[in-house]
């Protein structure tokens, strides 16, 4: 059902200009890499947080607050460079299974992070036990999710 | 010399034992890209609060004390996975001139860490909870920041054969 719309973006002028420039593939890559460093040092600052280590001496809501706008920061370059990778190589990704398992995780991560997360971290209410909990179920869905998104370009 | 410690380390059985292995490579690769990711995206973290741009609200010692563990954390797991990546393929990373120009920025970036440390960091009681840190210590949050990110630039690149056909390294 969805293999057209891959075929469309792989047959697509934006595929074919990007194949056609030596430079963009990494450039992509590269850039998706740095994006991908600057939403985990955002994220982790707060989940570790969460999970009762790292900056403990400071309020949840002080630390997810400042660290927000990095977080968004990341998150931006992470779909600017990931869509060309998903576009121009749109074929190959319909019949690799890590990129299914990235994209199903991505989505859930990305509705958990915004919803249940960022309710946690709005607020110093949540017990140690639910932000422990918050926290470790933000790290592993992130883990994953950078993990099958590695292993898209090795098999 | 260093050409003669990878041609040997090529021979090796436990290197040809990983080389060979299905999965040994995507494991150790895919370990290192997460690894590197949590060390710089702390290291990250703490720049951007040297530097004044993120994170003003803690206190400089905070971050930099509560974070070091993790930071050394990940480092140990990356160095140590990237140390077998090479170990497993000595003679695809020899040539490259993204490998080496990498452990050299990385080199830097540990110098930069170490002169910060034993110079600007040992006033930090006068500027803990400066949003703005003095500028020396924004310089070393500033150039630590540039080096990492060409690290990892240069990691990812290292991938890349643009440069080896021309590049005249004896191999």
């Amino acid at each position: 059902m969805l293999l057209p719309i891959f075929e469309a973006m792989q047959n697509s002028a934006f595929t074919t200009t990007v194949q056609n420039t030596w430079w963009a593939g990494a450039t992509f890559n590269v850039v998706h890499l740095l994006a991908l460093a600057v939403f985990a040092g955002a994220l982790l600052l707060v989940d570790l947080r969460l999970l009762g280590a790292g900056l403990r001496q400071q309020p949840v809501t002080s630390l997810a607050a400042d660290a927000r706008p990095w977080l968004l920061v990341g998150l931006v370059g992470l779909f600017i460079t990931g869509a060309p990778q998903m576009i121009t190589l749109a074929v190959r990704n319909y019949y690799n299974f890590w990129f299914w398992v990235k994209m199903a995780v991505l989505v859930f991560a990305l509705i958990y992070t915004f919803t249940i997360r960022q309710r946690v971290v709005s607020s110093d209410k949540a017990g140690r036990g639910l932000g422990a909990l918050v926290g470790a179920v933000s790290i592993v869905l992130w883990l994953v999710v950078t993990a099958t998104g590695r292993l898209i370009g090795l098999t | 010399m260093i050409r003669d410690l990878f041609l040997w380390i090529d021979a090796l059985e436990s290197s040809i034992a990983i080389r060979e292995s299905d999965y040994g490579y995507a494991i150790l690769l895919t370990v290192h890209v997460l690894t590197i990711v949590m060390f710089a995206g702390l290291i990250l973290m703490m720049d951007l609060r040297l530097i004044g741009w993120g994170n003003v609200k803690t206190p400089v010692s905070q971050i930099q004390g509560r974070l070091f563990p993790w930071q050394m954390f990940a480092m140990g797991a990356s160095a140590i996975t990237g140390v077998l990546l090479v170990y497993a393929q000595p003679l695809r990373y020899w040539p490259k001139i993204f490998f080496w120009a990498k452990m050299v920025l990385m080199a830097l970036a540990g110098l930069n860490a170490l002169v910060f440390h034993f110079t600007t960091y040992k006033s930090v009681d006068k500027w803990d909870t400066a949003s703005v840190p003095p500028p020396a210590a924004r310089r070393a949050g500033l150039v630590g920041l540039v080096l990492w990110a060409g690290v990892l630039i240069l990691g990812r690149l290292t991938a890349y054969n643009w440069i080896d056909t021309w590049w005249p390294w004896p191999i």
